[in-house]
């Protein structure tokens, strides 16, 4: 931020500097262009850095094999279902959620939203659970299943 | 001998209850608690303090023990608890319940006498996210101690809407009727909070008189 104030305050003599013929000769005026060198090479050195470490960071990416974004979040997608739930306004009885799913070996993790009246389902890497099951631990739990969304459905 | 056939008939409810659970396993409900869920309810009110420890094999009932101690005659029932769901209403943004609540069991009074007892009563609840009402009563034949109705109303009121995980609070209002009572209506108002799998109420009641509850499911 100091480094732009700054700059921006030389831009501005710059321009006296070179508005005013008077000024070009002087020692004042040769002053003035140097700051300006001097701020333009910071500033470039900046942009430089940034540009430096996304390289690196996307390049290393690439060598440790990493999977690109969309792939990314497709393959986490598929692990995700979500379950819109009739009869979810307690906090205290939609722990029973909870134990009831945690009690499941495939199941990763559960997310209640009370607002949305939904439950966010994360299975395990390479694990999957059917409607009918997933129906039938929301319906032990005392809730009723309006839909279930999965990925790409 | 009225007592006796009394007790009787609540038994012979109690037995229709645990028939009706058995029949009724593929009801699409809810108990009071998650199937294989267990709840731990320590409640104390105006007349009583009890205990009541139950297990919920389906999602349909739980059953469990049941211990209460009346202060003012001074007799303890000690028995068998069963609370079975009659029906539950889902709805997108509310929840609806009606239970059966049956108890058998035996009563020890002061002099040290003991007796067979039982009650039975039915209780509805409907709640949002905002309200809470719920309506519940009772008949008990505590054998030789007590033979009474009693009937409770409660409404409730959520100041904040908290998220899933956050302490949320109600603020209730409780109606007590006891016909037999020399002050038959008793008024509490109570302040609720639950966290996680925990759930405290307070108040105190009209005749200056404390309340406590506290719930908590594993």
């Amino acid at each position: 931020m100091k480094v732009l104030s700054k700059v921006t305050l030389n831009i501005s003599n710059f321009k006296k500097a070179t508005l005013n013929p008077m000024l070009l000769n002087s020692r004042e005026a040769r002053s003035v262009m140097n700051r300006i060198v001097v701020s333009r090479i910071l500033v470039m050195r900046i942009v430089a850095s940034f540009l430096l470490l996304s390289f690196f960071s996307v390049s290393s990416a690439w060598a440790e094999g990493e999977i690109p974004a969309s792939e990314l979040q497709e393959a986490n997608c598929s692990n995700v279902i979500n379950v819109e739930v009739n009869g979810l306004v307690c906090d205290f009885c939609a722990r029973a959620l909870e134990k009831t799913f945690g009690k499941r070996d495939e199941v990763a993790n559960i997310e209640v939203d009370l607002d949305e009246a939904q439950v966010v389902v994360t299975l395990q890497d390479q694990q999957a659970m059917d409607d009918p099951t997933l129906t039938k631990l929301i319906t032990d739990s005392g809730y009723n299943v309006v839909a279930i969304q999965r990925c790409g459905s | 001998m009225k007592s006796f056939l009394c007790t009787i008939y609540l038994c012979i409810i109690f037995l229709f209850n645990v028939c009706w659970i058995l029949l009724s396993s593929d009801v699409q409900a809810r108990p009071v608690s998650y199937a294989g869920g267990i709840t731990f309810m320590q409640l104390n009110d105006l007349e009583r303090q009890s205990l009541h420890l139950h297990y919920s094999p389906t999602v349909n009932y739980s059953i469990g023990y049941k211990g209460e101690y009346w202060r003012e005659d001074k007799w303890q029932f000690h028995g068998i608890q069963l609370n079975n769901l009659i029906k539950r209403w889902n709805r997108r943004a509310s929840q609806a319940n009606a239970y059966l609540k049956s108890g058998v069991g035996f009563v020890r009074t002061r002099a040290g006498d003991n007796s067979l007892a039982a009650f039975t009563g039915i209780a509805a609840d409907w709640e949002t996210r905002r309200f809470f009402t719920l309506y519940e009563n009772r008949y008990y034949d505590a054998g030789d101690a007590d033979r009474f109705f009693s009937q409770k109303a409660r409404l409730g009121i959520a100041p904040y809407i908290g998220d899933y995980g956050d302490l949320h609070t109600w603020l209730m209002i409780q109606i007590d009727h006891s016909p037999e009572n020399d002050d038959p209506i008793v008024v509490t108002p109570l302040v609720r909070l639950f966290k996680h799998e925990y759930l405290v109420e307070m108040g105190v009641n009209d005749q200056g008189k404390l309340l406590f509850n506290l719930i908590a499911r594993f």
